[in-house]
């Protein structure tokens, strides 16, 4: 059930950020809400990155390869229509306003994904917790308190450099955080379903660029892979942890190593 | 103080060092005359029974064999050539000593003292008078120029201090002719008071070897990494004593390789660029490696690229070296100790004997198993893989077959090598050389004539190329000449193969300037492949020679040539296009690195 405010300014209805939960979680009810959540999760990343700027253009033909059209549209009329987002010069804009309580509701359902490892199915937020506590045991990191106790997110230090991993539901809005990670000389890991969500198509393209693939990664521990170039020396211990927890690999696609090859980023020491 | 009265007398400068040699009992001085070095030789010539002299036929192939009679003793010999083009032909194969942590005393000649200066006959003048020491000073520990008979005294037990302690490498000594013939008042050391005297093998703290065996304990995935360090300090029963108490899995690096037998259970082999993949996995996957003797080459570790050979960090380093330059040159250590690998190894038996120390690690252990087995199941078909052109692993399997468990195998550089390093095992320790710093061509060519003065009743081979054999042809009518039946194996592809491989999977394929062929127009690549018959220059020099085109010919062949004691070349034409198995990476930047080729892929 939908409650709506008043009108707005440009004609969406407005809305008490404290209903907004409900009125997004209403509105899924009938619609795919993993589509639904990964797009709203990117725009929040988008509005935390850089408020008040419409979404890129190539952030937004990201969802639509991810998604598709229809499906991407219908959450961007919803969210119009819901007055979380605005048009402005001919892309969408969050208002600051629902970024919390969004944010939080993007983790919460983030938070309750299950995973699979050793027969056993349990909760991501579990994985990640483990993975903390193994990387501050093992690796000697610190961990750094979230200001709003993100769940979804673990913040650590290691050799003074700053490290995050964060539960995701797609990894369309890693490309957005790439530079800043860079000029911060911090290290960001996705965890989300990236071999389900025809990272093909959006990612590969990205590791043109030294700040993505030098400070971003993907892990995938529902398809067991991964996508990691980076120069983070924390990331070892992902792997590591993976292996003295769960006995379990990552592998790495061939399409990956293929696609650093076309790049240039890396050899196959054959004659193909 | 080297001068005691009682010993001063009147000497010539080449007298100094013919008796001095004497005293320190050296068997042969290798070299080449020339003008500038037939006054040296005139001072052995009543010494032959003693000192024998021995030439080949190059100046090169004199320090290669210098170096390898070191590698194999422990005893630097003398390397005398003359002036000019002698020690300009000289500075390759002491760059080659002097990068694997080899010696030998290279003694040139120069222009005689009143003619610095003038550019009289092969004198280096025109910036700095009589300056060869310019040239050779990058690549040897110390370069004397002795201008006086007192100076040669001087400088001889210095020298050989140099030589045999610390960290072994190649040391210089400049001796103007004049200076071999005019007397001079002085007496010749005795070497007793010198290197003999130095107790250099030094260990580290108790506190320290406490918190080694601490750090090595309270590991879950240990390992040890043996470097060529472990040959140099002669660790390897000391080596084999810990790891068994430890039950601590050993690897090796290149130079490192026979430092535990190969077929040792706990033994993984070699990691690096062409090394074997349970060695390589394990690095990827240790907690902790006590490191003995490695630097940490770009062969040796992927380039330093993480996740193909190591990921250090998160791995851990105890280094352990006797030159602190190496310890955190290229990773950063958990601990670092400058020491003796030696002394440093009996400190940790002593401590882990006294402690009751034995390790566990049956997870470890038992994830290690797996890595071995994937590596056994691609091994194995090419111990019997009938294919021809030669399959060079086949080639390499049947050597092992036929040839005794502790024969000396000097391989050479190019792909002769890596196939060495990964094919070939090494079962008695330290039994297998190799150029792996310098890694000049030539050296295990000329090397296994060292080995053979060495050891005159080892079956001594060394495995080259058609390329490093071409460059030094000679070595087989230098072992005619002096009886040292040597066999030298030729992995022939009419190329010189390790090159011609960077240009076809680095360069796409574009070979030029690297085959061996007949030059029939103005395109690259498109000759005839050529090479002399080396079977037959083998015969024409004195020796033997069989070429082989057949795997089933390959034991037959290796086992005649070592029973017939007679020096003999086998000529063994191998598959071209064969590539070695990349196991981790090598990476010649801006290009980059490519993914193994054995093994997952491994970029984290």
């Amino acid at each position: 059930m939908q409650r709506r405010g008043a009108a707005s300014g440009n004609g969406a209805p407005l809305l008490h950020n404290m209903d907004i939960k409900e009125t997004i979680t209403s509105a899924w009810s009938d619609r795919d809400l993993y589509t639904g959540l990964s797009i709203l999760e990117a725009m929040c990343v988008w509005s935390s990155e850089c408020p008040g700027e419409a979404l890129p253009e190539q952030m937004h033909d990201d969802m639509v390869k991810m998604f598709g059209l229809d499906a991407v549209q219908g959450e961007r009329d919803l969210l119009l229509s819901t007055g979380v987002i605005t048009l402005k010069n001919g892309g969408t804009v969050m208002d600051s306003k629902f970024y919390k309580p969004l944010s939080s509701l993007v983790n919460e359902k983030a938070l309750c994904m299950q995973v699979f490892f050793n027969g056993i199915r349990f909760p991501i937020g579990e994985f990640m917790s483990g993975l903390g506590e193994y990387l501050v045991r093992e690796a000697g990191a610190t961990k750094q308190e979230q200001p709003c106790n993100d769940n979804c997110r673990l913040s650590l230090t290691w050799e003074d450099k700053a490290y995050e991993f964060r539960i995701a539901f797609s990894p369309v809005w890693l490309p957005a955080i790439a530079d800043r990670a860079a000029e911060n000389n911090m290290f960001v890991a996705a965890l989300c379903p990236f071999a389900a969500l025809q990272w093909e198509k959006t990612m590969i393209s990205y590791y043109e660029y030294p700040s993505f693939r030098n400070h971003t990664a993907c892990y995938d521990p529902w398809n067991n892979c991964k996508l990691n170039i980076s120069k983070g020396g924390l990331f070892t211990y992902f792997d590591w942890y993976l292996r003295d927890a769960y006995g379990s690999k990552f592998s790495i696609p061939g399409t990956f190593s293929q696609a650093l090859f076309d790049m240039g980023l890396l050899r196959y020491n054959d004659e193909r | 103080m080297i001068y005691s009265p009682d010993k001063i007398g009147k000497y010539k400068g080449a007298d100094v060092v013919a008796e001095y040699m004497l005293k320190e009992k050296i068997p042969y001085m290798i070299g080449y005359a020339g003008h500038g070095a037939i006054g040296l030789l005139d001072s052995f010539y009543d010494k032959q029974d003693k000192i024998k002299i021995v030439w080949p036929r190059i100046e090169t192939a004199a320090g290669f064999m210098a170096d390898a009679y070191f590698r194999i003793t422990k005893q630097p010999l003398p390397v005398y050539v003359s002036t000019g083009p002698g020690p300009a032909l000289s500075i390759c194969a002491v760059a080659n000593a002097f990068y694997d942590s080899s010696a030998f005393l290279q003694i040139t000649g120069q222009a005689t003292t009143d003619q610095f200066d003038t550019g009289a006959l092969q004198e280096q003048y025109r910036y700095h008078q009589a300056d060869f020491g310019s040239s050779i000073r990058s690549y040897v520990k110390q370069s004397y120029q002795a201008t006086t008979v007192k100076q040669i005294s001087a400088f001889l037990p210095k020298a050989f201090k140099l030589m045999k302690t610390g960290r072994p490498g190649p040391v210089h000594l400049e001796v103007p002719y004049d200076i071999y013939q005019v007397e001079g008042e002085t007496a010749v050391p005795d070497p007793e008071g010198w290197a003999d005297a130095i107790n250099w093998r030094t260990g580290t703290e108790d506190a320290v070897v406490a918190k080694i065996l601490k750090k090595l304990k309270e590991a879950k995935r240990p390992l040890i990494l043996a470097g060529g360090g472990v040959h140099v300090s002669e660790a390897r029963d000391e080596l084999k004593t810990f790891a068994e108490l430890a039950n601590i899995p050993v690897y090796t690096s290149l130079m490192g390789k026979g430092a535990m037998a190969d077929s040792h259970p706990l033994h993984l082999g070699v990691q690096g660029c062409w090394g074997h993949y349970p060695a390589i996995e394990a690095c990827r996957n240790a907690d902790v490696i006590l490191v003995l003797g490695c630097r940490f080459s770009d062969l040796h570790t992927g380039s330093w690229n993480p996740g193909f050979a190591y990921n250090i960090p998160a791995t851990k380093l105890i280094q352990v070296d006797i030159d602190a330059a190496e310890i955190a040159r290229n990773y950063p250590v958990d601990m670092g100790v400058v020491g003796d690998i030696r002394t440093v190894l009996n400190q940790l038996i002593s401590k882990a004997q006294a402690d009751g120390y034995m390790g566990d690690y049956a997870d470890w252990h038992g994830e290690i198993a797996g890595f071995r087995k994937e590596w056994d199941d691609f091994v194995t078909p090419f111990e019997t893989c009938d294919e021809t052109p030669i399959d060079p692993r086949r080639l390499i399997f049947d050597i092992r077959k036929v040839a005794p468990k502790d024969a000396i195998m000097f391989s050479d550089v190019g792909n002769n090598q890596p196939w060495i390093e990964q094919y070939w095992s090494s079962e008695t320790p330290g039994t297998h050389f190799t150029a792996g710093g310098f890694a000049a061509m030539g050296f295990g060519v000329c090397g296994v004539l060292g080995a053979k003065l060495a050891r005159p009743d080892a079956t001594c081979i060394n495995v080259c190329g058609d390329g490093g054999f071409l460059m030094m042809p000679h070595a087989v009518a230098t072992a005619v000449q002096y009886n040292l039946p040597a066999v030298w194996i030729i992995m022939n592809n009419y190329c010189i193969g390790a090159i011609r491989d960077l240009q076809r999977f680095y360069f796409g394929g574009r070979q030029i300037g690297t085959n061996f062929e007949k030059y029939e127009g103005t395109k690259y690549h498109d000759g005839e492949l050529w090479n002399p018959d080396f079977a037959a220059m083998a015969k024409t020099m004195g020796g033997e020679g069989v070429r082989i085109e057949k795997p089933g010919d390959i034991a037959p062949a290796v086992e005649q040539a070592i029973k017939s004691q007679k020096p003999t070349v086998i000529d063994v034409i191998i598959n071209r296009d064969t590539p070695l198995p990349l196991t981790t990476t090598w990476q010649m930047p801006p290009i980059p690195p490519a993914l193994p080729t054995f093994g997952n892929i491994k970029i984290r």
